[in-house]
């Protein structure tokens, strides 16, 4: 059924548009981590005001498709004269939706560490941030390293959405692969077989990740 | 019913919101039919059977649903056989949701302890009754919150149903969009209607989780 001409014909295109994913990928998943931190400490403030602000940002987030924020913020903002390019909104897009989550992991994984272990810390005459880092993140983080791995592949597939913003990633490749050639399946073969791949790497990485952090603990 | 010169925006989106609803509905008991299907295949089939069924389901687990919908919209008519955007939009989340399920089911069945299907046998119960009354009442309740996660990301996903045609929640704001030019007003509106029919899931889903978490 795959026939070699057509996967030779559009070969170059999806792997420019690899990159593009790729590059989409890596860039949400670097600022979601430092976004779901920000997030995380607004949940978890002690200050009312704050904390609502952090739930209220997580309701959204987290009841809105992605679909729709990408339309909002690349459609949306232009009507309004802010116009950001389609890799721009999709990078904000997918950012603000999976800091909420990210932001849920890290909340989740602090709160697992006993209480006693932050009164330990001030009984050492440690300050609340300092506790934090060297007493608390140390023992979250074997419980957040395999759900980040999950929030990682799911985030590379949700760059997918990106093409309906007319971004040229792998999808929107496709489909104009299959508009060229008039063969969607061998074409759709190659990107799921291409997205198969990306988020196969995903996973080794986040086990070999655990197993060294195992070992390093 | 096309987006008219004379209807007001509002009623049309929720027209379309009540698709959204109604195709939810629908995937969430197709799915979760399928998911039982994959669940079970994995643990009790014969093993070539099974081991076909879980590369399957981590297949398709790790791919885009918008290429799995792409592909049967515009793939499965070049072999000669027709679809609609709505049967392509359910069979899609069907498959998509069902390998997600299968695995919240399978891990459910996982977690009961050996010792109750044991203790279950040495009180002398059958097959079905041991399922019936200790082992399926222990999944729901560990199955229930991952449940209705994926209910919720299903209901979210159905926006991605717009791509190949369907006139749900999402395609009705881009047909009211491209009528009215009121961009920021009518996404925002859409967003509130989707915020409106998420957030009762996801609150179900928090509660449970957290009396979960309780042992309550």
């Amino acid at each position: 059924m795959i026939d070699g001409s057509v996967a030779l014909r559009v070969l170059p295109d999806l792997a420019a548009a690899l990159l593009t994913t790729g590059l989409l990928a890596l860039g949400a998943i670097v600022l979601s981590s430092v976004g779901g931190t920000a997030a995380a400490a607004l949940t978890m403030s002690r200050r009312v005001a704050l904390a609502s602000i952090g739930g209220a940002y997580r309701e959204i987030m987290r009841n809105t498709p992605l679909l729709i924020l990408m339309l909002v913020i690349f459609f949306g903002l232009a009507s309004l004269g802010l116009r950001l390019s389609p890799f721009a909104s999709a990078l904000t897009a997918l950012t603000l939706q999976h800091s909420a989550y990210t932001g849920e992991i890290y909340r989740g994984a602090i709160r697992a560490v006993p209480r006693q272990q932050w009164e330990a810390g001030f009984a050492l005459g440690m300050r609340p941030g300092r506790v934090l880092a060297r007493i608390i993140v140390p023992q979250a983080l074997p419980r957040v390293l395999p759900l980040l791995g999950n929030q990682c592949v799911a985030i590379t597939k949700d760059t997918a959405v990106a093409s309906i913003i007319a971004l040229a990633e792998l999808t929107q490749a496709g489909k104009i692969a299959i508009e060229e050639t008039g063969a969607p399946f061998q074409v759709l073969a190659l990107l799921a077989a291409t997205y198969l791949c990306l988020t196969l790497a995903i996973m080794v990485v986040a086990r070999v990740a655990e197993a060294r952090l195992r070992y390093v603990t | 019913m096309t987006a008219g010169e004379a209807s007001p925006a509002l009623p049309y989106l929720l027209d379309g919101a009540v698709v959204t609803l109604w195709l939810t509905v629908v995937c969430v008991l197709t799915s979760s039919v399928a998911g039982v299907l994959v669940a079970v295949t994995e643990l009790y089939a014969w093993r070539p059977v099974r081991l076909a069924m879980s590369a399957t389901a981590f297949g398709v687990r790790g791919i885009p649903v918008l290429v799995l919908l792409i592909g049967f919209y515009f793939g499965l008519p070049t072999v000669g056989v027709e679809t609609s955007p709505l049967i392509s939009a359910i069979a899609v989340l069907t498959i998509y949701f069902g390998a997600y399920l299968g695995d919240v089911f399978r891990s459910a069945l996982a977690s009961v302890p050996v010792t109750q299907f044991d203790a279950s046998r040495s009180l002398g119960m059958r097959r079905h009754q041991l399922y019936l009354h200790v082992i399926l009442p222990q999944c729901v309740r560990i199955a229930l919150p991952p449940y209705l996660n994926q209910c919720l990301r299903l209901l979210k996903n159905t926006s991605l149903a717009s791509v190949v045609g369907v006139r749900e929640l999402a395609l009705s704001g881009d047909q009211i969009v491209n009528r009215d030019f009121a961009v920021m007003q009518t996404y925002l509106t859409v967003a509130a209607i989707y915020f409106a029919l998420c957030y009762p899931i996801s609150a179900a889903a928090r509660h449970l989780e957290r009396r979960l978490a309780r042992g309550g």
